[in-house]
């Protein structure tokens, strides 16, 4: 059984700073996370097929302390997303730091909030600059595609 | 008149082919957007300028279009993750609860 209203995401940017994206899962908290927090599962996905990305490694090391690295192939070129977690709090709460790009580290906090056997997911992505948040390769609208297209124009 | 140039934008859905597109189209009062997908019927008018502007993030900020960039990321991995979800409450329902 679908309603569209029980699966609706919702994307908010709450400040310069920061993403909030919202969505309710119909499943407990506690599968939930181990979707989050195991590689396997993850890796099936945390990467959209119609994104083209060819996920190569995925390494979760889910305490805090702990270490993650994706790495994906896209047009012969390798991409890597990698940072530290700083909180997991199981089926509730987990943290991370995401060290890809120069400067401060953006962090995402994810909430897991069960009731009635369902999980308000919420997604916080916190970054340290508007400029960080705006050039986030992750949002969608990919800088070095970007990067490419201005080649291409200047050799036109 | 300088040479007339045609660029073809590919990709997956939703990744911000249209939004590129018109971006360039801006460029300059030469150049047209032409959505294939919608506007298969249209009638070529004439040739593009060479372009010589830049497209970058900032372009695309200003349309908030990066916004439903990652709207449409989010949406399309969190459907997946509903499938991945679903295949854990069956596995749970098949082999009990441990």
């Amino acid at each position: 059984m679908e309603t569209t209203n029980a699966r609706q995401t919702n994307v908010e940017r709450i400040s310069d700073l920061e993403l909030v994206v919202t969505r309710t899962i119909n499943a407990p908290a506690r599968l939930v996370f181990e979707a989050w927090t195991t590689a396997e599962l993850f890796r099936r996905w945390w990467v959209p097929r119609s994104y083209g990305l060819n996920l190569v490694a995925c390494e979760l090391d889910v305490r805090v302390g702990g270490l993650y690295r994706l790495a994906f192939l896209h047009d012969g070129s390798a991409m890597e997303f990698f940072g530290t977690y700083l909180e997991v709090d199981p089926s509730s709460r987990l943290v991370w730091t995401n060290d890809e790009a120069d400067g401060d580290p953006a962090v995402t906090t994810v909430t897991f909030e069960e009731s009635d056997g369902k999980t308000r997911l919420t997604v916080r992505n916190l970054y340290p600059s508007k400029e960080a948040l705006e050039s986030d390769g992750s949002t969608g609208a990919l800088p070095e595609v970007l990067d490419q297209l201005d080649e291409l124009l200047a050799s036109l | 008149m300088p040479e007339g140039r045609v660029v073809f934008l590919t990709g997956a859905p939703g990744v911000g082919k249209s939004t590129i597109g018109r971006a360039l189209a801006e460029c300059s009062e030469r150049s047209f957007f032409l959505d294939l997908d919608a506007f298969r019927a249209n009638v070529v008018r004439g040739l593009a300028q060479p372009s010589t502007c830049r497209v970058g993030p900032r372009v695309l900020a200003g349309e908030a279009a990066w916004i439903e960039g990652y709207r449409r990321l989010w949406v399309a991995r969190l459907d997946a993750l509903d499938l991945v979800v679903e295949d854990l409450k069956r596995m749970e329902a098949t082999h009990g609860n441990d």
